[in-house]
């Protein structure tokens, strides 16, 4: 039996290309017929983002970018048709925008727990697709209770910032491997794909690292 | 904001210190970079152009 392929990826629960990435990557894993481990790594892309924000997306990147409202609505078009591509219904008019840290050290939570991909999972849905809150405490606890994770332990190590020096060092390690963007998949901690590409390529990688494995056994 | 990608050439990543440089594979892929996550199309990109030519983002 062949040893599985690590994969980590890098990636924020409000970027939208994490979410199309992650689709593409699960599609390429049934492309490829080998065994492989996925570990998600937190990267923020807008640290300083308050958690309650008081604006859309589009009003965010508007400000923060100086990009002209009407050229922000064909943008976000453009992404959510994408997204729809790949069988993800974003929903801009009810997103959040908000700070990510404290979803991300719910990641880590849950990765203790061994549910770190569930979690993954239903704290892009909830933010892309079901217009829920992925900033606050509470909040987060609700739908960490929803894959079944104890809600008073995470609201416990949410308050306590149990995860957050583990948060911090997944975005040094971004910074060591020199990533810029997300999504960022790094496999067998050799080949790094940045963005969220086609299905194929990613089962090509996979493809590739698992025939170089084979030569050295 | 285009994003530098890989090409057939496969380059790798400079900034890597700790850890072996990684091989980059694939084409041009979409991703967020900073608090921005859209690739514009061309048209937009040269609106998003003059913008940072004009020292405005």
């Amino acid at each position: 039996m062949s040893e599985a392929i690590k994969v980590d990826i890098w990636s924020d629960v409000q970027c939208p290309w994490c979410y199309i990435g992650k689709r593409k990557f699960e599609a390429a894993q049934q492309l490829f017929d080998g065994e492989v481990e996925v570990e998600y790594h937190s990267f923020e892309l807008a640290p300083d983002t308050p958690v309650d924000f008081d604006g859309t997306p589009a009003d965010y990147l508007s400000q923060r970018k100086g990009i002209p409202l009407e050229q922000v609505g064909p943008m976000l078009d453009r992404v959510i048709g994408i997204a729809a591509d790949v069988g993800l219904d974003y929903n801009y008019d009810d997103i959040h925008q908000t700070n990510t840290v404290k979803a991300h050290e719910l990641l880590h939570f849950a990765k203790s727990k061994g549910r770190q991909l569930d979690m993954k999972e239903r704290l892009l849905k909830a933010y892309f697709v079901d217009g829920a809150h992925v900033g606050r405490i509470e909040d987060l606890a609700d739908l960490a209770a929803e894959i079944g994770l104890d809600r008073a332990e995470v609201v416990s190590a949410l308050e306590a910032n149990t995860f957050l020096a583990d948060v911090k060092a997944d975005v040094a390690l971004a910074g060591e491997y020199g990533i810029q963007g997300v999504p960022f998949f790094v496999i067998d901690g050799k080949y790094g794909i940045s963005g969220a590409q086609d299905s194929q390529t990613f089962a090509n990688a996979l493809e590739q690292v698992r025939s170089e494995k084979a030569e050295v056994q | 904001m285009e994003l530098s990608t890989a090409t057939g050439s496969l380059p790798t990543v400079p900034a890597a210190t700790k850890f072996q440089p990684l091989t980059l594979m694939g084409d041009a892929g979409a991703a967020c970079v900073g608090d921005f996550c859209e690739i514009p199309e061309p048209r937009q990109q040269a609106v998003v152009n003059d913008l940072i030519d004009s020292g405005n983002i």
